[in-house]
């Protein structure tokens, strides 16, 4: 990225030795208090990555129970407690928030050459409401648990559920102001604090993406927050909203939840793609096919999203007519998704591949994305459906795209951004390797259960005695989540070590062009020693040069080891 | 500081008389008197169409409330004189909220419905697909007053 | 930051104008997130009554369409001062922000009591849905209890989240006053604050233009069917 400079920030002379922004004080109440995007986006990381690890742990509880056809690992009732801790947890305090709040956190004002968000200290509000949504998240759990599933139907939820769904809900609603606040937040950034000379179409993809990301941020969550919170208040307030037996219809719970969390979908994977986007191009040292294709995607994506939330009651008492609508709008959802995949190969085609571990995961998630969506039409079809709906079909779906997609595009982004946020270089080879690990992990934990799903193994059973002919698939999942697991421990400890035995990065360790790569890692408090001007968009690699440069750069890294 | 070329455009505030917001809620009252005054007549009674009366006196009431809503917005809350960003963005609500009321294509469309096993009480069926229907009138209530049910939906 | 504390042009922008613009562009996106979580509401209602008109026509005939008429009055007159207010604060004037505050925060305080005296009466007349809610028909204008009920629950959930607004409405206009009257930099260099303040307290406003005509103003149904007299 061609780029000028300006007035210089601040009292910051270049003469002096420079604080960055890990450096830029060290006590605890100076990072709890910070209103820096980057020292946020570390704590979102810190919180995020518990969480994580917390619900993969569920995940293992689950894989261990269906190990055999018996269930007698788990009461039904812990079961149910299980895979709702898993779904809630991962879904509201993982996938919603990973990419958006870690790496779009970081990344956007330091992309668009700004100084820092438009609103840091909701910024940091948004931080302390996520912490307050998982800890309220967590007494849920851990004070008996919730067994009405992440989606909360009703009238289970409202009327029967004899578990701790009010202090979940509230969590989550909790969670979802932390949601709204940074779509807020990455509207106006976006919108107003943009680097003179930085315009719409020089935009990188990620933030393209982000806002996207905000706009069904701001539009679907607050309806997920009252539908949820009309569960509440039938549960605490005796208020009747979906009661059937006074006349009420839990099936508009199903509309109102679904109208938000299927657009939320696009909250996880929308932002992994802005993060593919960027990690493909640089990694092909090429100039991004159809910038403007990719870049309206994401729009389309945002608007359409909201157009198929039905397909997820099509054998709900939802009318056959607005289930054809919305199957026709899923179908048609899958276009915008296909330009993109579509773009990033054409970016690769001639590039001067480097593979990389954030490229290896990137190609992954290519894979992977491909496959989930792809199955997504089989679910998209009213017919086909009903016979898929509610088995281990939908979860491997669901997981292909969420943990193929978000999962493979935040260790991606993680990955790329690593050297930035650190200032410091992991070791690629095992970073590489663990890459291969996650992939194939990945496809021996979920592509058996499209096979038992097809046979039609019902989701949510924690037994199958019925039918054992399909332990053997359920043996082979255990083994991949096992894999999965290890090669999701791997780069927390890789990337750790990193922190102290890791050699300096530079600033642009991948030899990638946008601004965020123009200041030191780690970076500046201020994110940049003077104002950038921008002159050209983003993408503008020479590839032959650009392979040189990458050459010379492994020469220089290597005499310094 | 410079002043950055991209933020160039005139955003700066203007300072309203004094008349401009003793006006803007004197309309807001005259049409706050209208509304209630509107919903004391039965238009019903007077075109002798009580369905299309109701239908006009509910329209009334959202036509003067979306009204009132709208001067508000534009004096009260300056919008008249915002950047056009912030136009975009305060008419996105109205624009993704009708999407959300898309959910009645669902209810009155339910009613149509042409495969056999799908009309309520013609079949057996675990529970009435139909809330409100006559499978549903049938069940006990605690507070049954069969007397003054509700004449069978029009909706769903 | 530190060189920039004594501005209120925070250290991430380049000037007032950039800042303000910002932070309407930021508040007039939050006002979205608003109006989708009220419309969900709105959507519930609407269906409810669309099915149940008659029932919802006797049951609300309960409500005071005066009392809910002189709220109405009492937040538009709120507004106006409230955008009085605004002015004020982009004239500089710091005496009458400070006059004119505590006057919205008067009328949000009435609107809170008539509001209590009119949820303590539907409580004491056992309106409230749940056990406890009234058996006798009469109570309801005969309308049917069940659906009755569903409308008790809707006209509390609605109402009551409104009167959370108001409340928190109130709070950050006490806080916003505090500031002026410290005379604190923030509020009395930029009238962006106020400004922003003002923004939240007129869409609580709007909320009310529409909960009014819903709750208070049925119009009569055409197929209602008089009963139980």
């Amino acid at each position: 990225m061609s780029t000028t400079v300006k007035t210089p920030i601040g009292n910051v002379e270049p003469a002096k030795p420079r604080l960055n922004y890990l450096t830029n004080g060290h006590s605890l109440k100076t990072w709890l208090l910070t209103e820096d995007h980057k020292r946020i986006a570390i704590l979102y990381l810190i919180s995020v990555s518990f969480f994580f690890l917390l619900g993969g742990s569920f995940a293992g509880m689950i894989r261990w129970e269906l190990m055999s056809p018996a269930g007698n690992v788990f009461e039904s009732d812990a079961y149910n407690r299980i895979f709702t801790a898993h779904g809630a947890i991962m879904v509201f305090l993982f996938l919603l928030v990973a990419v958006p709040a870690v790496l779009g956190n970081f990344c956007l004002p330091l992309m668009i050459g700004a100084r820092d968000l438009a609103f840091p200290r909701i910024n940091l509000l948004s931080w302390y409401l996520y912490t307050a949504a998982g800890t309220l998240i967590l007494i849920s759990v851990v004070t008996g648990g919730v067994d009405a599933g992440w989606t909360f139907y009703t009238p289970y939820s409202s009327l029967y559920s004899n578990s701790n769904v009010s202090l979940c809900l509230v969590g989550v609603f909790i969670g979802g102001f932390s949601s709204i606040t940074t779509g807020v937040n990455f509207i106006a950034t976006t919108h107003r604090m943009r680097a003179p000379g930085m315009t719409w179409f020089r935009l990188p993809l990620f933030v393209w993406a982000q806002y996207a990301t905000g706009i069904i941020m701001m539009l679907g969550t607050p309806v997920v927050a009252i539908t949820l919170l009309c569960v509440v208040f039938e549960r605490t307030f005796q208020l009747p909203i979906f009661s059937p037996e006074l006349g009420g219809d839990p099936v508009l719970f199903q509309h109102m939840f679904w109208f938000y969390s299927h657009p939320a979908v696009y909250i996880m994977v929308l932002p992994s793609f802005g993060v593919i986007s960027e990690v493909i191009t640089a990694f092909s040292r090429k100039r991004v096919f159809g910038y403007h294709f990719i870049a309206f995607s994401s729009l389309a994506i945002a608007f359409l999203g909201f157009l198929v939330w039905g397909h997820h009651m099509f054998v709900s008492s939802q009318s056959m007519y607005q289930g054809v609508a919305f199957s026709l709008m899923t179908f048609l959802l899958a276009v915008p998704s296909a330009i993109k995949i579509f773009n990033w190969t054409a970016t690769m085609w001639k590039g001067n591949i480097h593979l990389n571990s954030p490229m290896i995961y990137a190609i992954g998630f290519m894979g992977l994305f491909l496959i989930g969506g792809l199955t997504g039409l089989f679910l998209a079809c009213m017919g086909t459906d009903v016979h898929l709906t509610a088995t281990y079909f939908i979860v491997a779906h669901f997981h292909y795209v969420m943990v193929g997609g978000t999962v493979m595009g935040f260790l991606a982004g993680i990955h790329f951004w690593w050297p930035k946020m650190t200032g410091k270089l992991f070791n690629d080879n095992v970073a590489r390797w663990n890459a291969i690990v996650v992939f194939l992990g990945f496809n021996l934990t979920f592509f058996p259960q499209f096979v038992v799903g097809w046979m039609g193994m019902p989701r949510r059973y924690h037994y199958y005695y019925f039918a054992p002919e399909y332990q053997a698939f359920n043996i082979m999942s255990t083994l991949g989540a096992t894999v999965l697991g290890i090669g999701f421990v791997v780069p927390v400890c890789y990337l750790i070590s990193s922190l102290f035995k890791g050699k300096p990065a530079g600033d642009n360790p991948w030899g990638a062009h946008g601004l965020e790569w123009q200041t030191t890692s780690p970076p500046p408090t201020e994110n940049f020693y003077y104002d950038p001007i921008v002159t050209d968009d983003v993408y503008d690699y020479d590839p032959v040069a650009e392979h040189e440069q990458y050459l010379e750069r492994q020469r220089q890294l290597g005499a310094q080891a | 500081m410079a002043k950055s070329p991209l933020h160039a455009d005139d955003h700066g505030h203007h300072i309203h008389s004094r008349g401009m917001y003793w006006t803007t809620a004197g309309v807001l009252a005259a049409f706050m008197l209208l509304t209630i005054g509107a919903a004391q007549v039965n238009i019903g009674d007077y075109i002798h169409n009580a369905k299309l009366g109701y239908y006009a006196n509910n329209g009334i009431a959202w036509v003067i409330a979306g009204i009132k809503a709208y001067i508000v917005v534009m004096y009260f809350m300056h919008l008249k004189w915002a950047s056009s960003t912030a136009k975009i963005w305060a008419l996105m609500g109205f624009f993704f909220l009708p999407i959300l009321f898309s959910v009645y294509c669902d209810y009155y469309t339910r009613s149509h419905e042409v495969v056999d096993g799908w009309i309520p009480g013609q079949h057996e069926t675990a529970l009435p697909r139909v809330i409100g229907s006559k499978d549903q009138e049938e069940l006990p209530s605690k507070y049954a007053n069969e007397q003054n049910r509700n004449p069978k939906s029009s909706l769903w | 930051m530190a060189a920039h504390t004594d501005s209120p042009v925070k250290f991430q922008y380049h000037d007032i104008d950039q800042q303000n613009d910002t932070y309407i562009i930021g508040m007039w996106s939050f006002m979205v997130t608003e109006i989708m979580f009220f419309g969900g509401l709105f959507l519930i209602y609407s269906l409810y009554r669309g099915n149940y008109q008659a029932d919802w026509y006797k049951a609300h005939e309960h409500l005071s369409w005066q009392w809910g008429g002189v709220n109405t009055a009492n937040l538009l007159v709120s507004s106006m001062f409230m955008a009085l207010a605004v002015r004020a604060a982009q004239r500089k004037d710091r005496t009458s922000v400070l006059a004119i505050l505590p006057v919205v925060i008067g009328c949000g305080a009435l609107f809170m009591a008539i509001k209590y005296w009119e949820y303590s009466t539907k409580i004491q007349d056992h309106l409230y849905p749940g056990p406890s809610f009234t058996t006798d028909p009469a109570m309801v204008h005969h309308a049917n209890l069940d659906h009755a009920q569903l409308f008790y629950g809707l006209y509390f959930g609605m109402t009551g989240l409104h009167g959370v607004h108001v409340v928190v409405g109130m709070l950050i206009i006490s806080v916003l006053w505090l500031k002026w009257y410290q005379r604190k930099k923030i509020v009395t260099e930029d009238f962006i604050p106020t400004e922003l303040v003002g923004l939240y307290w007129h869409f609580v406003d709007i909320v009310w233009i529409f909960l009014y005509p819903l709750f208070y103003l049925m119009p009569r149904p055409y197929n209602l069917i008089e009963g139980g007299h």
